[in-house]
């Protein structure tokens, strides 16, 4: 699968990057919203894995954007943001799924492949 | 397989330095505050994925800290993450092993740059070795040709510079009785040959952030105070914790029986689950000491209840003892990187259970029973 991982935290994009190519993924990584629409600009994803904190960007605005064009990606939030009010705009925007930083890294891949089996189902 | 908390330790100081100077204005200026606030939510998100779940406490503490108290709990961050640097930095294993095949073993394993490693082939270079300078590890063979390991080791508990080092023994015996007889002499873990190198080098890895984590838990008593805040984070709140009751997670009656019996007959009280559904709930409502989890448990596995409880504030330094099958290598290297501190191969002896049970409970700060 191609994956598009958006997060400003180097070290998750390596943990992250390391266990999903690790699972036969194809990984793309952006640091920021920018460098996500340079990504998505260059070629198509089957999966977005986002975080929320995108540092000074939004990463809520940018699923929203994401899933509002005319050809939407799965789209999954990686996120550490934990308040109930965070969780219900990441909710809102219509995520295929959330997976909660800290993560398990021998976990991850299949954490994110129950929650897209799911939503193919 | 990558050291994933090494790469983390490297990046570290450049986030110690970047919080230092953000940390600095954060008083007067709002910007530097929610700078602060971004790289505690950072740490908080990586801290736990590299195996650093203190760093994700105290980084969600920081994040989530009100105005007033954001300045102080950025300090208690910023200790941890030094804490962290200055601990590894610093880490010296001692190995005392006399056959060659093995030394070199265990220098090609565990050295790496933060690490030194020292191997020497008897007791008595051991002892000038441990009076030159500080070690944070031992790994004791028991065949030494000038002592009986079993002796040097309850020499070296006997003595206060090594009574609370973590000390792992290696052996050739693999009988209950063998390995209940080193734990009662004082071994934090205990380790069969053949060497398996990722079995050792997990073992010495989780025993390594066992005594980090007693290491920093002294140090934030030292710093003393009583603080009724209720964004502490919970990971201080041992005062809470029920220092005799032992979760044990186990779906084989027989075998939670056996185990009950026998931690209660040392004065402690066993919490028993039978699936890993109601274990998760427990500890949310429950302050336990110390978990027993076994692995194949019917829905929600061992691994999937260590995670959760890794993950939840409350328990995210809780001493935790998986039970595996034999020759489930595997299942013992995957418990360690989600942060088990210690196993137990099934069939295992009442005996070596509460030896080990104990020694956790040492370790962790708790008052023996």
């Amino acid at each position: 699968m191609n994956l598009l991982l958006v997060d400003d935290d180097p070290e998750i994009r390596l943990v992250a990057g390391l266990v999903l190519r690790g699972a036969g993924h194809v990984v793309a990584e952006a640091a920021s919203a920018e460098e996500a629409a340079e990504r998505l600009a260059d070629g198509t994803f089957d999966v977005v894995l986002l975080d929320v904190m995108l540092g000074e960007d939004d990463g809520v605005e940018l699923a929203i954007s994401l899933l509002s064009g005319e050809y939407p990606p799965t789209l999954v939030f990686l996120t550490g943001a934990t308040r109930a009010d965070q969780q219900a705009r990441m909710a809102a925007a219509g995520p295929a799924g959330i997976l909660h930083k800290p993560f398990d890294p021998g976990a991850l891949a299949g954490d994110l492949q129950r929650i897209l089996d799911a939503a193919a189902s | 397989m990558t050291d994933l908390s090494a790469i983390y330790r490297q990046a570290l100081p450049g986030r110690i330095a970047a919080l230092e100077q953000a940390a600095g204005r954060a008083g007067q200026d709002a910007e530097a505050a929610a700078s602060v606030r971004r790289i505690a939510h950072a740490l908080r998100g990586s801290g736990g994925t590299y195996g650093f779940p203190e760093v994700s406490i105290a980084a969600a503490a920081a994040e989530d800290a009100a105005e007033g108290e954001l300045i102080q709990r950025v300090d208690e961050l910023l200790a941890t993450l030094r804490s962290i640097v200055a601990v590894e930095s610093s880490t010296h294993i001692l190995a005392i092993e006399d056959e060659p095949e093995h030394a070199l073993l265990i220098r090609t394993i565990l050295a790496k740059e933060e690490r030194k490693v020292t191997v020497v082939g008897t007791a008595a270079e051991a002892m000038q070795e441990l009076a030159a300078g500080r070690v944070s590890l031992i790994l004791l063979d028991l065949m030494l040709p000038d002592m009986d390991g079993r002796s040097l080791l309850l020499r070296l508990r006997e003595a206060e510079a090594t009574a609370a080092l973590p000390i792992i023994v290696l052996s050739a015996h693999s009988s209950s009785r063998a390995k209940a007889e080193c734990f009662d002499l004082g071994a934090s873990g205990y380790l069969e040959k053949p060497i398996d190198p990722a079995l050792l080098a997990a073992v010495v890895g989780a025993e390594l952030r066992t005594a980090r984590s007693a290491a920093s838990a002294e140090t934030g008593d030292e710093g003393g105070g009583v603080d009724g805040g209720d964004s502490a984070p919970a990971i201080a709140g041992d005062g809470d914790t029920d220092q005799s009751c032992v979760l044990v997670v186990e779906d084989d009656e027989l075998v939670a029986s056996i185990l009950g019996h026998r931690l209660e007959r040392d004065g402690l009280r066993m919490l028993h689950c039978s699936d890993g559904v109601s274990a998760l709930e427990v500890i949310q409502n429950e302050r336990i000491a110390l978990a027993i989890l076994d692995v194949k448990l019917p829905g929600v596995d061992g691994f999937e209840v260590l995670s959760g409880l890794r993950r939840y504030a409350g328990t995210a330094d809780t001493p935790v003892i998986m039970l595996t099958s034999m020759g489930a290598e595997k299942d013992v290297l995957r418990a360690f990187d989600l942060g088990a501190n210690d196993y137990i191969t099934k069939p295992f002896s009442p005996v070596e259970v509460l030896a080990r049970v104990k020694r956790l409970l040492r370790t962790h700060g708790h008052a023996s029973p």
